[in-house]
């Protein structure tokens, strides 16, 4: 490509120049990429459950027949698993650094509001996920969580909308299949592009 | 830092490290080609106690299969209800005493002759064998 046709988005993700402070390891811990690693890692894993994973009353006879039957079934979503608690953990401690680096301040304001909704969807996420392998301790946690959402002004339409109709035991998790791995996963994806964007923007770091 | 004074240069460790990313990678493609390409042999062959199914002279069908049982002449026979135009599942009426196919309507005698419709083979039968208090079906090669 020819330099001068090279859109400022490219400039942005691969510049020329890349600031040797913000490089430094102290800088940022590597937390922010570590947190995007294992969404790489959530996202390859979780594609390859999709095959076989089946929301609504099979769901957890399919989730026993990943874990026993299938090769490498169960190293498979333990890594989904694992990733997906690692990843809460990372940005929890990457949202520390910011915060004691004093990377929230302006220009990077905006940056951190993202942040703080990446960390919420990452949170629903967790959670989700949980609620998908439609065990009974999953079931229950569904319970509390659309009891706690009815709590809320407009929450029964909010808990219809992710939950689906709602029952106290077991109730389909084909509504939370949908927001888990068909919409959350690409909202989380765009929101993470603008982030790393903007880190990029405001001169900060240029990983690998 | 000059490379001299290190046994690797900055950019050959990078350039190992990418080579062992790649080697990471690479390594992931057998599990994930095992895990991808897991058939279900189970469906294949059925077997099952004789208590299972009361064997009438009407087909019955065994659950979640394409085999349908039912107490011949001399001996029990299982049908494999695959259409033979384009292999969709048929099943029985019986009401009417006939397989139809869902797809292109091809209907079978109770024999499973064809009558009408594109199909023009009778349905394939599946292998019977009884062992001790067990049948043993397998679909037709």
């Amino acid at each position: 490509m020819h330099r001068r046709q090279q859109t400022s988005l490219w400039q942005h993700i691969r510049p020329q120049r890349i600031s040797g402070k913000s490089l430094r390891f102290k800088a940022t811990f590597c937390l922010g990429g570590l947190s995007f690693l294992s969404f790489l890692i959530l996202v390859g894993t979780g594609m390859l459950l999709l095959f076989n994973y089946q929301p609504g009353e099979k769901a957890y006879s399919s989730l026993v027949e990943i874990n026993s039957v299938l090769p490498y079934g169960a190293l498979i979503r333990s890594l989904h698993f694992w990733a997906g608690q690692f990843m809460v953990i990372s940005i929890f401690l990457h949202m520390v650094r910011v915060v004691v680096s004093h990377a929230y301040r302006p220009p990077r304001e905006l940056n951190w509001v993202i942040g703080v909704l990446l960390l919420g969807l990452t949170l629903i996420m967790d959670y989700s996920g949980y609620l998908l392998r439609g065990d009974q301790e999953g079931g229950a946690a569904a319970s509390v969580g659309v009891s706690l959402l009815q709590v809320i002004p407009g929450g029964k339409a909010l808990a219809f909308i992710f939950f689906g109709n709602p029952s106290p035991l077991n109730s389909s998790t084909l509504h939370l299949y949908i927001w888990h791995s068909h919409v959350l996963a690409w909202v989380i994806s765009v929101l993470q592009m603008y982030h790393f964007w903007r880190i990029r923007r405001n001169g900060g770091i240029r990983s690998l | 830092m000059s490379s001299q004074e290190h046994l690797f240069s900055r950019r050959k460790f990078i350039i190992l490290g990418r080579g062992v990313l790649v080697l990471v990678g690479l390594s992931t493609v057998f599990p994930i080609g095992k895990y991808l390409a897991f058939g279900d042999k189970r469906t294949e062959v059925e077997r099952f106690s004789k208590d299972e199914i009361k064997l009438t002279n009407k087909w019955q069908r065994v659950a979640d299969t394409r085999f349908w049982l039912r107490q011949g002449e001399e001996r029990p026979e299982a049908i494999w209800a695959t259409c033979t135009h384009l292999g969709c599942e048929v099943r029985f009426d019986p009401g009417k005493d006939l397989w139809v196919c869902p797809c292109h309507g091809s209907k079978y005698s109770f024999e499973g002759k064809p009558i009408s419709g594109p199909a023009k083979f009778p349905l394939p039968m599946a292998k019977v064998e009884e062992q001790k208090g067990y049948f043993l079906l397998k679909p037709p090669v």
